[in-house]
C-alpha cells in the first residue's frame, strides 16, 4: 500500500495529497492548483469493500472517482453473465465523462480489494466550472485533444483499411495532411 | 351574543357597575372635603382666627386648629387616594373580565360555525376580532356607567348653583346645550361611518397578511412581491386616508364644542354685566357664576369624551357581533339520549347538499351503511365526493333529507356524542403544534378528569391548588369554563380502555396499523431522554451501547463507528468535542465562544496547545483563504463546505498580513482567539486539511485530561462528558447507543451493516417500546410541518383509530402515501376494523372488491350500489371503471 492509503486512517489525509493526485490524470492536469484544492476539498472520500459497486451499467452517472487506493474490475454485460474487459488501479479515473454530460454507464465498475476513491460529483464540478470558466476552457482543451486523437485513431484504422483493401494507392502517404490540427502533447 | 354594548354591559356586570357607581359617589364627600379644607385654612386659621372656635365642643387655640385641619387634610389626601386606588383596580377587573368573557364568547362562536362559514371567513379576518378589535372595549365597560352618571351629576350641581344665584344666567349658561346636543352627535354620526370603515380596511390588511404568510412560495416562485407591495400600500394607504379624516372631524368637533362653551361666557358678561349696572344682580353673584361656569368645562368635556368612547365602543361591538352573527342557526337541537354505542345502521333517505350558490353537490342520496360491516363508495366523476363525506361523518348538516341511526335522528345527537363514536379521516391532515402523542391521542381529549389528578396534587402541593381555584373562580366569574387545561385531559374511556397501560397497548397497535410505528422507532433514536428522570431507560440504552460495541467488534465493523474513547483522539469528531470529550450544554462551551473562554484558554495553555493551536489556525485560514476568497460570497459551495463564513474572510486575510509581516508574536487576542477557533471548528477526518498531526492530538488529549481534572465545580454544568458507563444526557439516543462517530468516507455497505446491527440489538434489548415512548415526544412543529405529508396522513388515521369509533369514515385517507406502503396499511385497516362500521371513498374501483357492499357515486347521486361482484356482473358503471383502469 503507498503513501495515500496510509493516509485516510491516520491523521494525515490531506487534500494536498489529493491535488498531487488530481494532477496525474491529464482532464484535470492543466488546472490551476487552489481550484483543485478547493475541488479535491469539496469532494468526498470513500471506500468500498471487495465486492461493491463503484458503478453499474445502464445507470444515469452522476460523478466521476478517481481511485486513491485499490483494483476494481470493468465488467460489462453479456449473455454470458458479466465480462471482465478491463481494471482500474490507482490513479485510475472512472466515469469521468459522466461529470461533463448526461451518459449511462457503458460498464459496472467492481471492487476486486479494498478501494478507497476521492468522488467527485457533476453538480460541484460544474459549479466550479460556473464560478471559474477558466478551468472550463482547460477542460475543453482537454477534450479537443481527446477529439482529436480520437479522430486521427480512426482516420488510421479507416485508411489502414483502405491501404489494405487497395494496395498501391497512394492515400497512406499523407495521414496529417489538410487538418492543421497540433500533434498531441505539443502544447 | 347580546345586540348592543349596553346590554351586555347590563346583562354580565349590573351588578359591579352598581358597585363602581356607589364608591365613585361615597368619594364624593370626601373629594369636597378636600377642596374645601385649604380654604379653610388659609381663612379661619391662618387669616382671621376666631378666638370662640370650638371643635367638638372644646375650645382650641390658633396653632392646635391649624395643626387639626392640616392632619385632616392629610388624612383626607390618604382617603381619596385609596379610594381612587380600590375603584381604579375594580373598573379594571370589571373591564378585563368582561373583556376576557367577551372574548370566550366569541371563540366560543368560532366553535359551533356551521363548516360553510369558514369558506367565507378567513383566519386573517378572525384573529384581529378577538385579539386586538375588542381590546379597547375592556377599558369602556368599566367607565360606561359611572362615569357619565358621575360627570353628569357634577354638572347638575354647577348647573343648580348658577341657577340658584340667578334663573336667567342659568338660561343663558344652557342656552347652547340645545344646540350642542344636536349638532355632536350629528358630527359624530360621520366619524363613525369612518371608524365602521376603518375597522373593515384593517381586518382586509390582516387577511393579506394571512395570505402573503401562506402563500409566501407563490410569491417567490412567480415573483410577485412588487405586485404585494403595491397591494399593502394601497390599502395602508386607505386606512390612512380613513384616519385622517376621522382626526380632522373629530377635532373639528372638539373645536366648535370648545368655541361653543367659550360663547356662553359672553352672555355672561353682557347680559350679566348689564344685569349688575341695572343693579338687578350683585356683583358678587356674577363672579360666583363665572367661577362656576369654569368648572363647567371640566365635567362637560368628560362627557364629550364619554361620549365619543362610547360611540366608539358601540361600533366596535357592532361590527366583531356582526361578523359573528347568523352562527345560532348553527346550534344542533335538542340532544337525544346519549347511547353508549351507535350500533345498527345509518341511514340515509334523500340526502342532497347544496352550495352557496344553489347547485346541489349531492342530490336525492338513499342508501343504508351498516355498522357492522365495509362500506365503499366509489366515485365515477364529478363533485360531491367530500360533502357526501362530511355528511356521513356528521361535519356537515345535509340541506335536503335525513340520516338516521336506528330510528334516531342522526342531528339530534350531541356532538359529543358523535365525536366519542364517528370518526371521518380526510386527504388534508391537520395536525397541531404539539408532541406526536399528544396529536394522536387528541381524540380522547374531550373531558378533563378531575378525579384522576386534583386530589393527588393538592396533598402534594396546597398553594398550587389554591391557585387552581382561584383561577376556576375568576373563570366562572367571567363566564368561562373553570377546567384547567393543564390537566390530564386524556380518558382510556373514551377509547374503551380500562386504564392507561390497556390505552398504550392499543396506541402501539394503532401505530402498527397505520404505518408509523418505524417513523416513531427513528423519532425515539434521534430524540434524547433525561436520565435523571427516567434512570431505568438510561440504564438499558447503556446495555445496548455496550452490547452494540461488542457486535461490532465480532463483526470487524469497529472503524466504522470510531467510539469515544477517552485515551484515543477521535478524526471524525470536532477538534472543540475532542478537547471536551463531551458536548456542551447551554451556551459557556457552545462552538463559536470555546476559543475565547477563558477556562478552555488556560487549559490550551497548561497542554502548550494555544501557539500550535494558533499556527495551525494559521495554516487553515491561509487554506480556506486560497480555495473560497475567489468564489463569489454566497456561493452554494460556501455554504455547503466552509466552515469559515464568506464575511471572516477579510479579516482572517488581515490576519494573515499581519501573522506575514510581523510574525506571529504580533497578533493580539482577538485574532489568536479567531485562528484557534477556526482550528476548533476543524473535523479532521471529514476536512482533511493536514494540520492535525500525530503530534498536536496528542497534545489534544493532554488538553482533554486536563480541562476534565480542572474544571471548576461552576462549570460543571456547560459539559456532558463521553463516559463509556454513563448516559449522556446532551446527546440522541442513537448516538448514545452508538457512542462514536460514524467515520467519513466509509462504505455504504458498511454503515447499512451498522444501522442493522444497530436494529438487531434494538430488538434483542427489547428497546422498541422504550424508542416508541420517546419518538412519541417528538414535536410535530406547526401545522405538522416536521412530518412528511405520508407520516401527517398516517397520524391522522391513528387519531381516529385510537377512540375505536363505531363509524370510521375514511375519505381517500390514504392518498399520499406510496403505493406499497398504501397496500399494507389498507389491509391493516380493514383487519382492524373488521366487524365495524367502515365507510371508504376508495381511490381505486378495484380495492372496492374487498367491500361487503360497494356505492358507486357519479355526479353527487348513487348510481348503482350493492354487492361488488354482483356490480361487476350487471356490467354498470363499476364494471366500465374497472375496464377503464385495466
Amino acid at each position: 500500500m503507498g503513501e495515500l492509503s496510509q493516509a485516510d486512517t491516520t491523521l494525515g489525509a490531506s487534500i494536498a495529497d489529493e491535488v498531487r493526485l488530481l494532477k496525474r490524470i491529464p482532464l484535470f492536469a492543466g488546472i490551476d492548483t487552489k481550484k483543485l484544492k478547493l475541488l479535491a476539498f469539496t469532494s468526498e472520500r470513500q471506500r468500498f469493500e471487495p465486492g461493491d459497486l463503484l458503478v453499474r451499467e445502464g445507470e444515469v452517472g452522476t460523478s466521476a472517482f478517481i481511485i486513491i487506493d485499490g483494483e476494481a474490475d470493468v465488467l460489462i454485460e453479456t449473455a454470458h453473465g458479466p465480462l471482465c474487459v478491463s481494471e482500474v488501479r490507482r490513479y485510475g479515473i472512472v466515469g469521468d465523462i459522466a461529470i461533463l454530460c448526461d451518459v449511462r454507464r457503458t460498464a459496472t465498475v467492481r471492487a476486486r480489494t479494498k478501494v478507497d476513491a476521492l468522488c467527485i460529483t457533476k453538480d460541484l464540478f460544474f459549479s466550479l466550472v460556473h464560478e471559474f470558466p477558466e478551468m472550463g476552457i482547460e477542460i475543453m482543451r482537454v477534450l479537443a485533444r481527446r477529439v482529436d486523437r480520437m479522430t486521427r485513431l480512426v482516420r488510421d484504422t479507416v485508411d489502414r483499411h483502405d491501404v489494405e483493401a487497395a494496395a498501391g494507392s497512394d492515400h497512406a502517404a499523407a495521414p496529417d495532411a489538410g487538418d492543421g490540427a497540433p500533434t498531441p502533447g505539443a502544447h | 351574543m347580546e345586540p348592543t354594548v349596553f346590554r351586555f354591559i347590563l346583562r354580565h356586570s349590573l351588578a359591579q357597575q352598581v358597585q363602581i357607581l356607589a364608591l365613585t359617589l361615597a368619594s364624593f364627600p370626601f373629594l369636597y372635603l378636600s377642596l374645601d379644607l385649604p380654604k379653610r385654612i388659609v381663612n379661619d386659621a391662618l387669616a382671621a382666627f376666631d378666638p370662640a372656635t370650638t371643635v367638638a365642643g372644646v375650645p382650641v387655640d390658633r396653632v392646635g386648629y391649624l395643626m387639626l385641619l392640616s392632619f385632616l387634610f392629610l388624612l383626607m389626601v390618604v382617603i381619596n387616594g385609596l379610594f381612587k386606588y380600590v375603584i381604579n383596580t375594580f373598573k379594571g377587573r370589571v373591564g378585563e373580565r368582561m373583556l376576557r368573557r367577551l372574548r370566550y364568547s366569541l371563540y366560543e362562536q368560532i366553535l359551533i360555525f356551521p363548516l360553510a362559514k369558514f369558506k367565507k371567513t378567513s383566519s386573517g379576518e378572525i384573529i384581529p376580532i378577538i385579539t386586538s378589535e375588542v381590546e379597547p372595549l375592556g377599558g369602556f365597560i368599566a367607565d360606561a356607567i359611572a362615569q357619565p352618571v358621575f360627570q353628569g351629576g357634577t354638572l347638575c350641581v354647577y348647573l343648580a348653583f348658577i341657577f340658584i344665584q340667578d334663573p336667567v344666567l342659568g338660561l343663558a349658561a344652557v342656552a347652547l346645550y340645545p344646540f350642542q346636543g344636536w349638532i355632536i352627535p350629528h358630527l359624530q354620526r360621520k366619524i363613525n361611518q369612518l371608524g365602521k370603515q376603518r375597522v373593515q380596511a384593517v381586518r382586509q390588511i390582516s387577511e393579506r397578511i394571512g395570505e402573503t404568510v401562506t402563500g409566501i412560495q407563490e410569491i417567490h416562485n412567480h415573483g410577485t412581491a412588487p405586485w404585494h407591495r403595491a397591494d399593502m400600500s394601497n390599502r395602508f394607504g386607505d386606512v390612512f386616508d380613513i384616519r385622517f379624516e376621522i382626526y380632522q372631524r373629530k377635532f373639528f368637533m372638539k373645536f366648535l364644542n370648545n368655541f361653543i362653551n367659550q360663547l356662553t361666557p359672553f352672555f355672561f358678561y353682557s347680559i350679566g354685566g348689564y344685569l349688575v349696572l341695572t343693579g338687578d344682580l350683585s356683583f358678587g353673584a356674577l363672579v360666583a357664576v363665572l367661577a362656576a361656569y369654569k368648572d363647567l368645562a371640566s365635567p362637560w368635556r368628560e362627557l364629550l369624551i364619554w361620549y365619543q368612547q362610547k360611540e366608539d365602543a358601540r361600533i366596535k361591538y357592532d361590527q366583531v357581533i356582526e361578523q359573528f352573527r347568523g352562527t345560532e342557526a348553527g346550534r344542533p337541537p335538542a340532544p337525544a339520549d346519549a347511547p353508549d354505542r351507535l350500533t345498527g345502521a345509518l341511514v340515509l333517505s334523500h340526502v342532497g347538499v347544496g352550495e352557496d350558490s344553489g347547485t346541489r353537490v349531492v342530490e336525492d342520496v338513499s342508501c343504508t351503511l351498516p355498522l357492522d360491516r365495509h362500506t365503499a363508495v366509489v366515485n365515477a366523476g364529478g363533485g360531491g365526493q367530500d360533502e357526501f363525506a362530511l355528511v356521513i361523518g356528521r361535519l356537515i348538516a345535509p340541506d335536503h333529507g335525513g340520516l338516521a341511526v336506528d330510528g334516531v335522528d342522526y342531528a339530534r345527537f350531541s356532538s359529543e356524542t358523535i365525536g366519542r363514536r364517528v370518526a371521518t379521516v380526510g386527504p388534508g391532515a391537520v395536525l397541531f403544534a404539539a408532541s406526536l402523542l399528544d396529536n394522536i391521542l387528541y381524540s380522547l381529549r374531550r373531558r378533563p378528569a378531575p378525579e384522576r389528578t386534583s386530589d393527588a396534587l393538592a396533598a402534594r402541593d396546597p398553594a398550587a391548588t389554591a391557585r387552581r381555584r382561584r383561577r376556576a373562580a375568576e373563570a366562572l366569574a367571567a363566564g368561562n369554563p373553570p377546567d384547567d387545561a393543564e390537566q390530564d385531559w386524556v380518558d382510556p374511556a373514551a377509547a374503551g380502555c380500562t386504564d392507561r397501560a390497556a390505552l398504550w397497548q392499543r396506541l402501539v397497535a394503532v401505530l402498527e396499523t397505520v404505518g408509523l410505528a418505524e417513523d416513531v422507532v427513528r423519532f425515539g433514536l434521534a430524540g434524547t431522554i433525561d436520565p435523571a428522570a427516567r434512570p431505568e431507560v438510561a440504564r438499558r440504552l447503556l446495555d445496548a451501547r455496550h452490547a452494540l460495541a461488542e457486535r461490532l467488534a465480532a463483526e470487524g465493523l469497529e472503524e466504522i463507528v470510531v467510539p469515544f474513547a477517552g485515551a484515543r483522539f477521535n478524526p471524525n469528531a470536532t477538534v472543540a468535542e475532542n478537547i471536551l470529550f463531551g458536548t456542551p450544554v447551554g451556551s459557556t462551551f457552545a462552538l463559536d465562544r470555546m476559543a475565547a473562554e477563558p477556562y478552555v484558554r488556560r487549559v490550551l495553555d497548561q497542554a502548550g496547545l494555544t501557539d500550535r493551536l494558533v499556527g495551525a489556525g494559521l495554516t487553515v485560514a491561509e487554506t480556506m483563504l486560497e480555495m473560497f476568497a475567489e468564489l463569489s460570497p454566497g456561493h452554494e459551495l460556501f455554504e455547503r463546505f466552509s466552515f469559515v463564513g464568506a464575511d471572516e474572510l477579510p479579516g482572517l486575510k488581515a490576519i494573515l498580513d499581519q501573522a506575514a509581516q510581523g510574525g506571529t508574536n504580533t497578533l493580539g487576542d482577538p485574532e489568536r482567539t479567531a485562528l484557534i477557533g477556526l482550528v476548533l471548528r476543524l473535523i479532521p477526518a471529514r476536512h482533511r486539511l493536514g494540520v492535525v498531526d500525530d503530534a498536536l492530538a496528542e497534545r489534544i488529549l493532554q488538553a482533554r485530561r486536563c480541562f476534565a481534572r480542572d474544571l471548576p465545580p461552576a462549570l460543571s454544568g456547560a459539559v456532558a462528558f463521553f463516559d463509556p458507563a454513563r448516559y449522556n444526557a446532551a446527546i440522541s439516543v442513537q448516538d448514545n447507543i452508538l457512542f462514536g462517530r460514524f467515520a467519513y468516507g466509509e462504505t455504504q455497505t458498511a454503515s447499512r451493516r451498522v444501522r442493522a446491527l444497530l436494529a438487531e440489538v434494538i430488538d434483542r434489548m427489547a428497546l422498541r417500546p422504550t424508542l416508541v415512548e420517546v419518538g412519541l415526544d417528538h414535536q410535530v412543529g406547526v401545522g405538522g410541518q416536521r412530518l412528511s405529508a405520508a407520516q401527517r396522513q398516517k397520524a391522522a388515521l391513528a387519531r381516529a383509530l385510537i377512540k375505536d369509533p363505531d363509524l370510521l369514515v375514511l375519505n381517500e385517507a390514504t392518498a399520499v402515501l406510496d403505493s406499497e406502503s398504501q397496500a399494507a396499511v389498507h389491509e391493516a385497516l380493514l383487519a382492524w376494523r373488521a366487524g365495524r362500521g367502515l365507510v371508504w371513498f376508495v381511490h381505486r374501483p378495484t380495492f372496492a372488491r374487498r367491500f361487503d357492499q360497494v356505492i358507486v357515486l357519479r355526479h353527487g347521486r348513487v348510481v348503482e350500489a350493492g354487492g361488488f361482484d354482483a356490480l361487476v356482473a350487471n356490467g354498470g358503471v363499476l364494471a366500465e371503471l374497472l375496464e377503464a383502469v385495466s
